[in-house]
C-alpha cells in the first residue's frame, strides 16, 4: 500500500479507491441493498437515519440507502456507456479527419466547430426534453450527440503529430492499407490523452444527469441519483439528510474522477503534466 | 500603450487569420440554427397538441397551426425563421401575435447577463487569489488548502450547492435575501456564487498552474537578481504574463455561465433566458425555443471571437502563425 501510494501520489490512489468503491458498489449494491429502491414503508416517511433505514427515507418512505446502491448500478452503466461510444466515435471521426485530411479533414472540423459553438448541455437538455417519453437511450443519444466532439478535436491533433513518425511512414511505405494503418499503428499510439479526457467525461455525465434531472426533465429512474438529488433539494428547508447523501455521492465520484484524471495525465502526458 | 493597442487591433484586422476566424464563426452561428431548427422539426409528435392540449377545438388547433407557420412547408418555414432573424423580431409569439419573440427575449435577457457577469466576478476574485497563494508556497499546507478547496469546487453539483446555500444564509442565517425578495444586488449574490464556484475552481487550478510555469522563466530570475521586491517580482513579472492563458478561459467560459445560468435561475426563481427557454420547452413553444438558442449560441461565438481577437492582438504569434 505505502509502495504504491508513494509511486502514484496520494490524490490519484484517493481517486482510484473512490471510483473502485464506486464501481464495486455499482457491480454488488442492488445485492446489498436492504429493500427493494421503490418500496414504500408509508409509516416511515422522511424520517432520519435510524436502524430500520441507515440512510433514512424519502417523502414516500423509500429507503435511500437502497435507492442510492440501485442508482449507483445505473450511474455506472450510463456513463460508461456515453463515455465509450463518445471515445470510440471521436475517435474514430479524429483520426480520419487527420489522417486523410484536405477537404474530408477540413469538412469534419468545421461541424465539429458548429456543435462546439453552442453549451453543451443546452444541446442535452433540449434533446431530452422535445422528444417525448424520453427513457435512458434519449438521454445517451442525447450526450452522445455533442459528446464526442472533444475525443474528435484530439485525436485528431495526435494523428497529425504521429503521422509524420518513421514508424507509419515506414508501414505506408511498405504498402499497409490505409485502414490497417490506423488501426494498428495510429491508434494505439494516441490513446493516452484520449483516456485522461474519458475519466474527467465520465464526471461530466454524472453532472449531466444531475443538472437535467434537477430541472424536471428527463429523469432516467426515480431513483437516479440526479433524480434523488433533485427531490431532496425540494426538502432541503424541512430536511437536510435527503439532499445531504445524493449529493455528497455525486460529489465523491465527480471528485474521483478528477483525482484520477490528473494522475493520469501526468503520468501518460508527461507534455500537459501541470507543472 | 492605448496607440499600441489600436494599432495591434487594426493589424489584426487585416490577416488572413482574423478573416478566417471571423467565417467560420459566422459558419458555426449559421450551423447552429440549421442544427437547431431541424432538432425542432423533426422530432416526432406535434407541437400543437402540447401546446393546446389534445383536446382543444380543432379551430383553435388550425389558428395555432397558421401562427405558428406549422401548416406551411418546412422549407418555408426555414426561410420564414430566417426573414425573422432578418428582421430582427424573430418572429411573432403565438396565439399573441402583438408581441415578438426578440421582445420577450430582450426582457429576459439583462437580468442572466447580469447573473453570468456576476459569477464571473465572484470567479475570478475567488480564483487568483486561490491560486497565487498555492503557486507561492508549492506543496505546504497553504498550497494544499488551496488545492483542496478547488477540488471541492470542481465536484460539488451546482444544484446541490444552490439549495445548500439558501438553507444555511436564508433560512437559518438570514443573512442574504430569499428566493421570491427583490432585493436588488444582494439577491445576486447567492447565484452568483452557485454560477461561479466551478469556474473558479477550474481558474484557481489553471493560475496556479501557470504561475508556477512563469515563475520559471528567465526573466522572472532576472527581475529578483536586479534585487526587486518579492511581491513587485511576483505582481509585475510573473501574475502580468501567467494571467493571459487565465483570462482566455475565463473568457471562453463566460458561455458555459449563461448555459448554467439555467440550473441557477431554477434554484433561486430568478426570471431570465434559461427560465424562458425551459418554460418555451415544456410548452414546446418552438419559435421561442429557436430564438433563445439562437441569441446563447451568438452571444457564446461572439465571446469567443472577442477573446480570440484579443488575444491575437496580444501575441503576435497567433495572428501571424498559419491558418489556425
Amino acid at each position: 500500500m505505502r509502495r504504491i501510494l508513494r509511486r502514484a501520489g496520494l490524490g490519484p490512489t484517493l481517486g482510484a479507491l473512490l471510483l473502485g468503491t464506486f464501481f464495486l458498489l455499482a457491480l454488488v449494491g442492488p445485492m446489498l441493498a436492504p429493500y427493494a429502491p421503490e418500496a414504500q414503508s408509508l409509516d416511515h416517511l422522511l424520517e432520519g437515519p435510524s436502524r430500520a433505514h441507515l440512510l433514512g427515507t424519502d417523502e414516500n418512505g423509500c429507503d435511500l440507502l437502497s435507492q442510492l446502491l440501485y442508482g449507483a448500478r445505473l450511474a455506472a452503466a450510463v456513463s460508461l456507456g456515453v463515455v465509450a461510444l463518445c471515445m470510440a466515435i471521436g475517435t474514430a471521426i479524429g483520426t480520419l479527419a487527420g489522417y486523410v485530411g484536405g477537404w474530408v479533414d477540413e469538412a469534419i472540423m468545421r461541424f465539429v466547430d458548429v456543435l462546439l459553438a453552442f453549451p453543451g448541455i443546452l444541446l442535452n437538455l433540449a434533446i431530452v426534453a422535445l422528444v417525448p417519453k424520453a427513457g435512458t437511450g434519449v438521454f445517451v443519444f442525447a450526450l452522445v450527440v455533442n459528446g464526442w466532439v472533444g475525443y474528435a478535436r484530439l485525436a485528431r491533433g495526435q494523428v497529425l503529430e504521429v503521422r509524420e513518425r518513421e514508424f507509419v511512414v515506414a508501414a505506408r511505405a511498405l504498402g499497409v492499407p490505409p485502414l490497417r494503418v490506423m488501426l494498428r499503428h495510429i491508434a494505439p499510439n494516441i490513446l493516452a490523452p484520449l483516456v485522461v479526457q474519458a475519466t474527467f467525461a465520465f464526471a461530466g455525465v454524472i453532472l449531466v444527469e444531475a443538472s437535467l434531472s434537477f430541472l424536471g426533465i428527463g429523469r432516467l429512474r426515480p431513483y437516479s441519483w440526479g433524480a434523488l438529488l433533485a427531490q431532496g433539494t425540494t426538502y432541503v428547508w424541512r430536511t437536510q439528510h435527503l439532499a445531504m447523501v445524493p449529493g455528497l455521492a455525486i460529489a465523491l465520484v465527480v471528485l474521483g474522477c478528477n483525482l484520477l484524471g490528473d494522475g493520469l495525465r501526468d503520468r501518460l502526458d508527461p507534455k500537459r503534466a501541470r507543472t | 500603450m492605448l496607440k499600441r493597442a489600436a494599432l495591434a487591433v487594426v493589424a489584426a484586422l487585416r490577416s488572413p487569420w482574423l478573416r478566417r476566424r471571423v467565417i467560420s464563426s459566422l459558419v458555426a452561428v449559421l450551423g447552429v440554427t440549421v442544427l437547431v431548427f431541424l432538432l425542432v422539426h423533426l422530432i416526432p409528435g406535434d407541437p400543437i397538441d402540447g401546446l393546446l392540449g389534445e383536446r382543444a377545438d380543432p379551430a383553435d388547433k388550425a389558428e395555432m397551426r397558421a401562427c405558428m407557420d406549422l401548416d406551411q412547408p418546412l422549407l418555408t418555414q426555414f426561410g420564414r425563421f430566417w426573414k425573422g432573424v432578418a428582421d430582427g423580431t424573430l418572429g411573432t409569439t403565438c396565439p399573441d401575435r402583438t408581441r415578438t419573440v426578440a421582445s420577450l427575449i430582450g426582457e429576459a435577457l439583462p437580468s442572466t447577463m447580469a447573473l453570468a457577469a456576476a459569477g464571473m466576478v465572484v470567479a475570478l476574485l475567488l480564483a487568483l487569489p486561490l491560486g497565487v497563494v498555492a503557486a507561492l508556497r508549492p506543496r505546504s499546507p497553504l498550497d494544499a488548502a488551496a488545492t483542496a478547496v478547488s477540488l471541492a469546487g470542481i465536484s460539488m453539483p451546482a444544484m446541490w450547492l444552490g439549495p445548500l446555500l439558501l438553507s444555511i444564509f436564508y433560512v437559518q442565517l438570514r443573512w442574504a435575501p430569499g428566493p421570491a425578495d427583490d432585493a436588488g444586488l444582494r439577491a445576486l449574490v447567492l447565484p452568483a456564487i452557485m454560477l461561479g464556484t466551478h469556474l473558479m475552481a477550474m481558474l484557481a487550478r489553471m493560475t496556479r498552474s501557470s504561475l508556477l510555469e512563469v515563475m520559471g522563466e528567465d526573466y522572472v530570475r532576472t527581475a529578483r537578481a536586479k534585487g526587486l521586491s518579492p511581491t513587485r517580482v511576483v505582481l509585475r513579472h510573473g501574475l502580468r504574463n501567467a494571467l493571459v492563458p487565465v483570462i482566455t478561459v475565463a473568457g471562453l467560459q463566460f458561455g458555459s455561465l449563461l448555459a448554467g445560468a439555467v440550473v441557477t435561475e431554477k434554484v433561486f426563481a430568478r426570471a431570465g433566458l434559461g427560465t424562458l427557454l425551459l418554460e418555451a420547452i415544456a410548452r414546446r413553444d418552438y419559435r421561442i425555443v429557436q430564438g433563445c438558442t439562437l441569441v446563447i449560441a451568438v452571444s457564446y461565438v461572439t465571446v469567443n471571437l472577442l477573446v480570440d481577437l484579443a488575444y491575437g492582438a496580444a501575441d503576435p504569434r497567433i495572428r501571424l502563425g498559419g491558418s489556425r
